[in-house]
């Protein structure tokens, strides 16, 4: 079924919806959350949150992209979820690597709190990922936004895991620059 | 801010970028590459690769008829004739791995194109002791829409060539690329099993916008391919003088994302007119005292890409302003800003004489209003004060060499340029640390304590 029949669907709000959603969209969201949680039960719980979100959310909302609307929702409540369950230390799996990773990005901060501004942040990344060139943004995306695996990105682009790992250090350097600049650490 | 915080920021990318990364470069076709916004370019690009796999079910189909065929005449051979002279030719496994992905998914697609090494192909040129006399030796290969020039150049033996294949260039029968390369700067023609190694020259068209080279050729598709610009002195007077000008000067290595950037829109924008342009490219005639100005004026330019490959044939004129290379490949004249922007980054900033300055020059020394610069060359200077020049110029010459040495050699990877100003004379360094110990490092290159300014990526300046 086609996006727009699914929206449809949600906007008629007739709860096949949620089935045709979860038919085409499940494994992918599954994926985005397992990566985050590493869990199979926290995942599932994850997408279950998501289809109930989007049956909350649309309508109002009609997404352009469905999936990236799901991704999103599933994200979010994936790292919410990690959050709680990781309180006082970091899980197994690609979570805990990408966020090791990123804390290269904001080594040395102190009162950052205070400048920390969300929306601001999140506009930053916008700019800073569009400045970005193509295959340097799309590697970046695939494992700070998706949590995808090293190896999963080198199969994706076709480039060597040793040859994303250098794109990854790379960008990581810049983005610490710019938030070094802009006053977030 | 942790880096959870940080992590969860990602979350609001906007649609287009996500849908962008989303995609698997071999499954797109063009339609599907115009919706996301992608240039023609990328998707002729894809176009590529399709045709490639068409071909490879081409290939696949009458492989099996061709296996076959072989095992037949394997057996003929055991046989009839146990001591043939020719052996059947052994196709490189590379190119069967290559060739016949058309039925088998993705992802063991993916492994198989990993599994080609990379081959440096300064690994299969000839050594210097080695190069025989070649004749120069052009041939025209079909890539894209354009009919490139490829000129043959010294390698190692057919055999060596034989086993850095790549996959071969759509459309073409007998043209590989490198192993583990996709640019197409060096390629290996097969011509019965003897394997040789071509080197672009240019497009055969009269004239092709330079991107095309960059992207098709070099696959350079934006700045951030370029890893570093070496700037080294023009060196086509190798007298005395122009070698001691030469050594002024020095190589430099631009690693500034910025000075990159601006070379590459630079280059970009450039229209590119073939070969045996020279007249086009306006360098002054051989006299001794023009050929000290082009080597002032000159630069050869080395861009390292982050794919580990040097494109080493760009030269740049400050005498004209334009970019040319060996061959009287002529390029189309910078505008002012450009020319203006480029030098200061080539660090052209002698005031070398050309036809037209000289010229103006001339004219000015003829007029009866008197110039504040010729009223200072006419003050007599002693001696004394022109070898203290000279010392100072030596001594910011070898600072400027020793730095940009450590640079190469990776010493020094929060410099990011170093270069000779003018007025007053010093080494402008550029570095993105603040980092005492290193700024420290830095500035015990500088014995004398008075040559070097350092300049942080945000404009804060310390002065020694």
């Amino acid at each position: 079924m086609t996006d727009d029949k699914i929206i449809q669907l949600f906007f008629q709000r007739k709860e096949v919806a949620i089935e045709e959603t979860q038919k085409k969209y499940g494994s992918y969201c599954f994926k985005i959350a397992n990566n985050i949680l590493n869990n199979r039960e926290d995942s599932e719980e994850c997408l279950n949150d998501t289809w109930l979100k989007a049956w909350e959310s649309i309508p109002p909302t009609r997404p352009a992209y469905l999936n990236l609307f799901l991704a999103k929702i599933t994200r979010n409540f994936a790292i919410n979820t990690y959050r709680s369950k990781h309180t006082h230390k970091r899980g197994k799996g690609e979570m805990a690597l990408v966020l090791d990773e990123l804390e290269e990005c904001i080594t040395g901060e102190t009162d950052v709190e205070t400048l920390y501004i969300a929306e601001e942040l999140q506009s930053s990344i916008n700019k800073f990922v569009r400045g970005l060139s193509e295959k340097d943004g799309n590697v970046f995306i695939r494992r700070y936004f998706y949590a995808d695996s090293i190896k999963d990105i080198s199969n994706r682009y076709y480039i060597s895991e040793n040859n994303v790992r250098v794109m990854l250090s790379r960008t990581r350097n810049k983005l610490k620059l710019r938030l070094e600049k802009e006053g977030y650490i | 801010m942790n880096t959870e915080d940080l992590f969860e920021s990602f979350g609001a990318l906007d649609d287009d970028l996500l849908k962008r990364s989303e995609h698997r470069g071999k499954k797109l076709n063009k339609n599907a590459y115009s919706t996301i916004g992608l240039s023609a370019r990328r998707s002729a690009q894809m176009g590529i690769k399709m045709k490639k796999r068409r071909k490879a079910s081409e290939l696949l189909k009458y492989g099996s008829i061709a296996a076959c065929l072989v095992v037949i005449l394997g057996i003929s051979i055991l046989f009839i004739d146990n001591e043939s002279p020719n052996p059947t030719p052994v196709v490189p496994e590379i190119s069967i791995i290559a060739d016949n992905n058309d039925d088998i998914s993705d992802e063991e697609t993916d492994l198989q194109v990993k599994s080609e090494r990379y081959v440096n192909v300064s690994m299969l040129l000839a050594s210097n002791e080695s190069i025989e006399t070649l004749a120069h030796k052009i041939a025209l290969v079909e890539i894209e829409n354009y009919s490139a020039h490829y000129y043959k150049v010294a390698s190692v033996e057919s055999d060596i060539l034989q086993e850095s294949i790549g996959h071969d260039v759509p459309g073409t029968q007998m043209w590989y690329k490198v192993s583990g390369h996709e640019d197409m700067q060096y390629l290996i023609f097969n011509d019965n099993n003897e394997y040789s190694l071509w080197k672009f020259e240019s497009f055969q068209e009269e004239s092709y916008p330079y991107s095309d080279v960059l992207q098709i050729i070099y696959n350079i598709h934006s700045a951030e391919d370029i890893d570093k610009v070496i700037v080294a002195p023009a060196n086509m007077d190798n007298s005395d003088k122009g070698q001691a000008i030469q050594e002024e000067i020095g190589t430099n290595v631009v690693t500034d994302d910025k000075a990159i950037e601006t070379i590459y829109n630079v280059l970009v924008g450039l229209i590119c007119y073939g070969g045996n342009n020279w007249d086009m490219i306006g360098l002054e005639e051989d006299t001794p005292s023009s050929m000290q100005n082009q080597v002032r004026a000159g630069r050869f330019l080395t861009m390292a890409t982050s794919q580990g490959m040097e494109v080493d044939t760009l030269k740049y004129t400050g005498i004209s302003g334009m970019f040319y290379e060996y061959g009287g490949i002529a390029y189309s004249a910078l505008t002012m800003e450009e020319k203006t922007a480029v030098e200061k980054i080539l660090n052209i900033e002698l005031p070398y004489e050309t036809d037209n300055s000289v010229a103006e020059q001339n004219k000015q020394t003829e007029s009866n209003e008197p110039e504040a610069s010729r009223a200072a060359q006419d003050i007599p200077v002693d001696e004394e004060t022109y070898q203290e020049a000279r010392e100072y110029s030596a001594e910011l010459t070898d600072l400027q060499n020793r730095i940009s040495q450590a640079m190469m050699n990776k010493e020094l990877p929060f410099v990011t340029s170093s270069a000779i100003y003018e007025n007053p004379d010093r080494i402008h360094v550029t570095v993105n640390t603040t980092d005492e110990d290193l700024i420290a490092k830095l500035q015990a290159f500088d014995t004398t304590g008075k040559l070097l300014e350092i300049e942080y990526s945000e404009q804060r300046i310390w002065n020694k």
